[in-house]
């Protein structure tokens, strides 16, 4: 059943690139991963992985378009691979003149934030990995129904409805709800929301607020906690406190060259300030990242993250180049400092990998 | 006509032709404020590219971009690789959109002087605000023809170290106030890049440069060609193409 579903899909998509061969892409990531072997001495392990990307996308009168999006990923997390894994994004959007809604499959980002984001309450990211791979893959999409309400220019309400996944008929009271309203009209972009999601013990209430401003540096804030339906479990609410923010330098530097700069903290004011025997959340994480650009094509740069409890962090050292017309060469190496039980532990002293991206 | 009446009359002249000049010779400042206002429009929609050439090939970027008044500008990215991708702008603030991750990014402060896609256009350059005697200080040279058209000469020094190059010489038209040529170079005098008009366009009683290179002196065979394919100015605009309903449509 599951392949006639993949061969249907398949055939679905060859004919529809036959129709609109302009509004496809293909975006083809392919990496080789080498770390030293940890049992024998002088040998390194190689790992290949690949990320391909089927893209679809239409636009009909300015007021409608649609996009699909396959994803094709090797190694795959999981055994066995499911339509849904495949489908990476589906949806149709469309515009009304008092607000749009789209329904399908796709993504919300609220907040702000490149790893540490308090606001993004709906699709909350955990990992402190910074290597090549859980870079790509850490942001994922999900089915919904959203709407988009402006208010001004600068301003809009949002509401969404995410169905779960895992769940053949997506059950109502498995579902996430969200709202936000977001206001860029000051200085200062104020945004807060409210969002009520499912886990397998109890509905969890979520509010949240984020800020972000310029002095100098742009700067965001963002705090938010969930509290449970359930009386029982209220030091949970206490627990998943957590504040993000961060600073982000742009700087033009001689010629016609940029270096960018961006710090990030992650405060969970209730979880551990000191260092336990086992790798855990700990209270107080950093992102940092310095990438220097002499222009369009070529960009180097440094990134960490650092878990100041345990004294552990991981480094990755990354350069692109941008060599030809949509093809893009990749190195990173990646190592971490710390010890074996550390949050920041990468099980492996060193692992470097270099890809290639081309889209077509 | 006596002798004495000839000299009072050759006076006169004289002293009228010297006031004449004073009030009609423009200064370097005010040939720059003719250029800035050469580029300046109610509103324009433009499509174009950004073609960069080096020698592993050519890269292009094609765009649309629409501009309203001083400060307010869209700009989406029709090319496969940024397809989608769209940058508003207000006064204050630059808005990223990224369709792949549906993530709205807010930008402040430097942001806005950055270059498109690392071209020598900012952003600040796609939009009406243009006041380049707040970055530059400047000096006529001389006068010159380019493309068989008079230019004053002038040479622009940088006020501060937040613009890409310290010391611009440029080749302004005397007519229509368009910079036929450029050399643009390091606080040092070391020639870095070089700038021409290609092709210009008179739409609506106004020369505009529509096809611009510039060379890269320091990279053999490195330029980068902007086009611009079609350009309408003083338009009437839909009031919400400036928003972010539109940003992140």
């Amino acid at each position: 059943m599951q392949k006639k579903l993949l061969a249907t899909l398949l055939l679905i998509i060859g004919f529809s690139v036959q129709i609109h061969p302009a509004e496809s892409a293909v975006d083809m990531n392919m990496f080789l991963s080498m770390q030293p072997d940890a049992s024998a001495p002088r040998t390194w392990l190689f790992v290949p992985s690949a990320l391909i990307t089927l893209n679809l996308t239409e636009t009909v009168r300015e007021n409608l378009r649609g996009e699909m999006s396959l994803r094709f990923n090797y190694p795959g997390s999981t055994p066995t691979i499911t339509v849904n894994d495949l489908l990476d994004k589906v949806y149709v959007k469309a515009r009304f003149p008092h607000f749009q809604f789209t329904l399908g499959k796709t993504r919300l980002s609220w907040g702000d934030g490149v790893l540490f984001n308090a606001a993004d309450v709906l699709f909350p990211v955990r990992t402190v990995s910074i290597d090549a791979l859980s870079f790509q893959q850490a942001k994922s999409n999900a089915w919904q129904a959203s709407s988009l309400i402006p208010i001004s220019s600068f301003s809009f309400i949002e509401t969404a409805a995410l169905f779960n996944q895992q769940a053949p008929l997506f059950p109502l009271e498995q579902t996430d709800f969200g709202l936000r309203f977001y206001s860029g009209e000051h200085s200062v972009k104020f945004e807060t929301g409210y969002a009520n999601r499912y886990t397998a013990q109890f509905r969890l209430h979520i509010p949240y607020i984020a800020l972000q401003g310029n002095i100098g540096a742009d700067w965001y804030l963002a705090a938010s906690c969930e509290l449970p339906e359930s009386n029982a479990v209220l030091n949970h609410g206490k627990t998943s406190l957590q504040i993000s923010g961060g600073l982000y330098w742009l700087l033009p530097v001689p010629y016609n060259g940029t270096l960018s700069i961006r710090i990030e903290t992650m405060v969970r004011p209730w979880l551990s300030w000191k260092e336990q025997s086992t790798a855990q959340q700990y209270a107080l994480l950093l992102y940092s990242e310095i990438s220097y650009s002499p222009g369009n094509d070529f960009s180097i740069g440094l990134r960490s993250v650092v878990s100041p409890i345990d004294l552990s962090a991981m480094i990755a050292l990354h350069g692109t180049w941008n060599v030809l017309q949509n093809f893009t060469l990749m190195a990173i190496g990646t190592t971490a400092i710390g010890e074996p039980h550390d949050l920041c532990s990468l099980g492996y002293p060193l692992m470097l990998t270099f890809g290639a991206t081309w889209k077509y | 006509m006596s002798r004495t009446n000839k000299k009072q009359v050759i006076m006169v002249f004289m002293i009228v032709l010297f006031f004449s000049n004073l009030i009609h010779a423009m200064t370097a400042e005010d040939i720059i404020r003719a250029m800035d206002q050469n580029e300046n429009y109610a509103t324009s929609y433009m499509t174009g590219s950004i073609a960069t050439t080096d020698r592993f090939g050519e890269k292009i970027t094609t765009f649309k971009a629409w501009s309203q008044g001083a400060y307010d500008s869209l700009i989406e990215f029709t090319s496969l690789a940024e397809r989608g991708q769209k940058i508003l702008r207000n006064k204050g603030e630059l808005y990223l959109y990224y369709p792949d991750a549906e993530e709205l990014i807010r930008l402040q402060g430097a942001a806005l002087r950055q270059s498109v896609l690392g071209s020598d256009l900012s952003y600040e350059d796609m939009t009406g605000e243009k006041n380049t005697l707040d970055m530059y200080t400047v000096s006529f040279d001389n006068e010159d023809i380019v493309h068989n058209q008079a230019c004053y000469v002038l040479t622009l020094t940088a006020k501060s170290r937040t613009v890409a190059y310290p010391v611009q010489k440029i080749w302004v038209d005397k007519e229509t106030y368009i910079v036929h040529k450029g050399q643009y170079s390091s606080a040092t005098g070391r020639l870095l890049k070089e700038f021409e008009v290609l092709e210009t366009k008179v739409i609506d009683n106004r020369t505009i440069p529509v096809k611009t290179k510039i060379s890269d002196i320091l990279k053999k065979d490195s330029y980068t060609v902007m086009a611009i394919e079609e350009l309408q100015i003083d338009i009437p605009l839909d009031a919400n193409i400036f928003t972010l309903q539109s940003l992140m449509w």
